[in-house]
């Protein structure tokens, strides 16, 4: 039967609904802090980009600064190609910015760390950083260890 | 042999004639004749019954799954030292997958065998019979608003499911096992995407609307009108309903996700 | 004498089958305008079938039914709208809206097909309320009355339009005596008063018969009987017999038909 409280409650249930919406948009995919700013692209060349996937984090000294867009192979050079967008805020990386592929914790995701240099030339949309340091593969590690025990016999 | 080929011709043709059928009365009942102000009032208090009454299941559900998503989560990710990304485990398989199915699943046992029971009994009552010899349509005035009721009641369900799963997750990983807070939702905001994970599961969970709804509707609408006309329809209901979203759910993952 | 009066409903050669089965094989029949028509016979002679066709929710195979002049099942979807306007129906189980109360249930037809504002369907359902003794049940909802009750506030509702006919399908199964009384007063009452052309589908056949000004009786898929009650009982028939004195054994066989017991013995 159609009444008062029932229509208060049909719509306290559709607020309900929309509460969790918001909640779901901020807090769990954090959409307010990702969509809203600008940013400019730039690409970095790795030899070896082992592990690390799109939507993968950049930062600079442990703050994150933007995303891995993209990864490429440039058959030109042989080498990786990771384009990596920006947040308008960090516009301060110097032209010999070097960028490095770290792992967060033991087996955890790979990430792109950024160090900016001494050149007062900053980076803009469409650089490409070459001084970079490709990620570890496990393989390379054990055989240049069992390398070195070898030759120190 | 011939006789059994026979017989599966004959029971494809009669579903066929099932599936033109159901399709009748969803045009018919979604794009009829409008005749606004008596059906707002039946509108809301269809989403009342269906969406309403199915929050309690839906709240309880959502949090013990949250919370058992991030125990058991915690458990494996801990021999990895990867419990950080319990937030994003917990939070993906909610948005994607659980939050719009587990969601649609209970809502087909409890709000669909209700209409399809409804909708039998005023049939066996004759009251479906008494509104067209009165001139009314019964499609317009039984079946559209409680179908359209599904269709808004099932995703804003689901996205209470979700919330509160994660919220029920968080409980666990953060106040129980004790990972930090700050790197839980970092990471949780972090992976998911607001347009690729949420909203994808938002547009599952519609589309599960419209076929549990639709199910539960014609149901309902064509059974046998006796009393075991009606326990056998809402058993269908939640049977077919329930193929339907396991079904569907594969093939809009699939096209959703399998891309990426 | 049947020809004189004037028919309000004419049944032309209709043949009816539902799935498989012969339901009608051709049958004719007339209603009189204003008079109270009986229609009886045996269980499943498809007499409630026949007030379905009438009412245009089932097409016959063949043949034709006019009410007033118009053919039931030739008209168009708003054609047979309007027209059902015009008929009224008690259903075998009242079929009352068992979520409004009994005066939403009497004004439900009022506040759809009229534009009337509140005051006057107040006074339009209390009438009709009265008309069938409920009065003073207006706001019961219909799970708190019997069922002799719920059938009279569903006639209430089914005369609410004013209709120019009602048609009544097994009005009187389940009752007590004195709820069979009331509503055989009610169906005679409401038929002189409101200039009604009634019918009455029913097994129960003394009562039927006291009231009815004319009888369709049905077996075996065609029209048994069709006259005036007292040429009913007078009829030579022996499947009217049979029926009338209600024998066990007739036309209408005791025995399922199967072979001889002795072939089988």
């Amino acid at each position: 039967m159609y009444s008062r409280r029932l229509e208060i409650s049909v719509g306290g249930f559709v607020l309900f609904g929309a509460l969790c919406l918001a909640f779901l948009a901020l807090e769990v995919s954090g959409l307010a802090q990702t969509r809203s700013t600008e940013t400019y692209q730039i690409s970095a060349r790795f030899d070896n980009v082992a592990g690390l996937t799109a939507r993968a984090k950049v930062s600079a000294a442990g703050v994150t600064v933007g995303r891995v867009i993209g990864i490429r192979y440039d058959d030109k050079t042989a080498a990786a190609l990771v384009d990596i967008e920006i947040n308008d805020q960090f516009a301060t990386f110097s032209a010999d910015t070097s960028a490095s592929i770290f792992t967060a914790g033991l087996l955890g995701e790979k990430y792109i760390g950024l160090a900016t240099g001494a050149d007062t030339v900053f980076l803009k949309d469409g650089d490409v950083i070459y001084d970079t340091q490709s990620s570890i593969v496990l393989e390379e590690l054990i055989g240049k260890f069992l390398l070195n025990m070898g030759s120190n016999k | 042999m011939l006789g059994y080929l026979q017989r599966i011709g004959l029971a494809a043709l009669s579903q066929l004639s099932n599936l033109g059928r159901a399709g009748l009365i969803l045009a018919q009942a979604v794009f009829g004749r409008s005749r606004a102000g008596i059906h707002w009032h039946l509108l809301i208090d269809q989403v009342y019954a269906v969406g309403v009454l199915s929050l309690s299941i839906i709240i309880v559900s959502g949090l013990f799954i949250g919370m058992v998503l991030g125990l058991q989560g915690y458990t494996i990710l801990v021999n990895y030292g990867s419990e950080q990304a319990l937030g994003q485990m917990v939070a993906l398989s909610l948005t994607r997958e659980l939050g719009p199915v587990v969601t649609a699943l209970l809502f087909a046992g409890r709000a669909g065998s209700a209409l399809t029971a409804e909708i039998g009994l005023m049939k066996v009552t004759e009251q479906l019979a008494s509104l067209e010899m009165m001139g009314i349509d019964p499609l317009r005035r039984v079946v559209a608003p409680r179908f359209w009721a599904g269709v808004i009641s099932l995703p804003i369900l689901s996205l209470i499911f979700v919330s509160v799963g994660c919220l029920g997750g968080a409980l666990v990983g953060v106040s129980w096992l004790g990972i930090d807070s700050g790197s839980f939702w970092a990471n949780m905001q972090a992976s998911v995407s607001f347009y690729d994970d949420v909203v994808n599961g938002m547009i599952k969970s519609v589309i599960f609307a419209l076929v549990v709804t639709w199910i539960a509707v014609y149901q309902g609408f064509d059974l046998v009108p006796t009393s075991e006309g009606i326990a056998r329809a809402t058993t269908r209901t939640v049977v077919y309903a329930s193929l339907a979203i396991l079904g569907l759910d594969f093939f809009l993952t699939a096209v959703m996700f399998g891309g990426i | 004498m049947s020809e004189l009066l004037d028919p309000f409903i004419t049944v032309e050669n209709v043949v009816f089958r539902r799935e498989r089965r012969l339901i009608y094989d051709g049958i004719s029949a007339h209603v009189p305008r204003g008079k109270i028509t009986a229609i009886v016979g045996p269980s499943g002679a498809g007499k409630t079938t026949l007030l379905r066709l009438i009412g245009g929710q089932l097409i016959p195979g063949s043949g034709d039914i006019k009410v007033d002049g118009l053919s039931v099942n030739q008209l168009k979807r708003k054609q047979l709208f309007e027209l059902r306007k015009r008929m009224g129906v008690l259903f075998q189980s009242g079929a009352l809206f068992g979520e409004l109360s009994v005066f939403d249930n009497v004004a439900f037809p009022l506040r759809v097909h009229t534009e009337l504002d509140d005051d006057l369907i107040r006074l339009v359902v209390l009438m009709k309320l009265e008309a069938v003794g409920l009065r003073g049940a207006f706001d019961l909802m219909p799970y708190e009355l019997s069922g002799g009750m719920q059938r009279r506030v569903a006639l209430a509702r089914a005369i609410a339009l004013d209709p120019e006919m009602i048609m009544y399908d097994e009005p009187f199964v389940g009752q007590d005596p004195i709820g069979l009384g009331v509503l055989l007063a009610l169906v005679k009452r409401l038929n002189q008063a409101l200039d009604l052309t009634s019918i009455v589908v029913s097994h129960d056949l003394k009562e039927t018969l006291s009231i009815a000004d004319h009888v369709i009786m049905m077996a075996n898929r065609v029209v048994a009987f069709e006259g005036t009650p007292q040429a009913m009982r007078g009829s030579e028939d022996r499947l009217v017999q049979q029926f009338l004195n209600g024998s066990p054994d007739g036309p209408v066989s005791f025995h399922y038909s199967a072979p001889p017991l002795l072939e089988v013995v």
